[in-house]
């Protein structure tokens, strides 16, 4: 899951992503997808804003980019990180799965009930900038309304 | 003569991307549908030569939408252009009659590669 993401951002947007600890900022959004397979799996990217702001600027190849800009170049991205992973579980243990267009949220969000399991990864950009994607395996399904938490 | 394009994704960056990647190509983007159902209407109006179609989109995917379109036209051409790229829906692609494959994410030669396989 690791190399999924930082491949696909190092293709998609030209971003090196670290693998290590992240402590995320007060301007953070949440990007959430449901992949559907026999056990639900929610994947969850918290990211700093600036760094999904840089994304849509490196994409966009403009220096300003609009709060719209932003969430269209993050749903698109972390779909294709979506379907990164959907590929290598594939591989790995030819499971079969879809999942709907990923939703974009301000701020940091967790989905409500408890994941049997969970595996978090966290990341920094070359701007330091930081990233945590979340995996839980479990009872949430695409329709789970969202609650916040604080970052 | 321009070859007509007609892109289907539901996300503008994707459509923006394919239009300036085409931009001064031997291809030309005639349209822009944002999901299957948009694209069946489409498809009958304007007659492209080529369609890209993602698979992750709202209400009618991509594997139904070019299933429909080839049922109704089987001369259509349909190249598939997804992050949903493995065995599974590579194989029910080809089984539907896509042309091809591209990946997501795609860079210019991918994409017109594809394109021009999708032709030959």
């Amino acid at each position: 899951m690791n190399c999924s993401l930082q491949e696909t951002t190092s293709r998609f947007a030209g971003i090196h992503l670290c693998e290590q600890e992240a402590q995320l900022s007060d301007d953070v959004c949440t990007i959430h997808a449901v992949l559907e397979t026999p056990r639900h799996i929610t994947l969850l990217l918290y990211a700093d804003v600036s760094l999904m702001a840089r994304l849509a600027q490196n994409i966009m190849h403009q220096e300003v980019v609009t709060q719209r800009d932003i969430q269209d170049v993050a749903i698109e991205y972390f779909n294709v990180v979506c379907g990164r992973v959907a590929a290598n579980m594939y591989r790995a243990a030819r499971i079969s799965s879809r999942f709907q267009t990923p939703k974009f949220f301000q701020g940091c969000y967790l989905p409500d009930g408890h994941p049997c399991s969970q595996c978090v990864l966290n990341f920094k950009g070359e701007n330091m900038e930081n990233v945590r994607l979340v995996c839980m395996a479990g009872q949430c399904s695409n329709n789970t309304s969202l609650t916040c938490e604080p970052a | 003569m321009l070859k007509r394009v007609m892109v289907v994704d539901d996300s503008r960056i994707a459509q923006l991307q394919l239009q300036e990647m085409l931009a001064g190509t031997d291809y030309q983007v005639v349209a822009c549908c944002q999901n299957g159902e948009e694209a069946l209407e489409q498809y009958e109006k304007v007659k492209p030569d080529l369609v890209t179609m993602d698979i992750v989109m709202p209400g009618i995917d991509g594997l139904d939408a070019a299933r429909l379109i080839l049922k109704n036209y089987p001369d259509a051409r349909v190249l598939m252009i997804s992050s949903l790229a493995y065995d599974d829906t590579i194989d029910e692609a080809k089984r539907i009659g896509a042309k091809g494959f591209v990946y997501k994410p795609f860079d210019q030669k991918q994409v017109l590669d594809g394109i021009q396989k999708a032709f030959a």
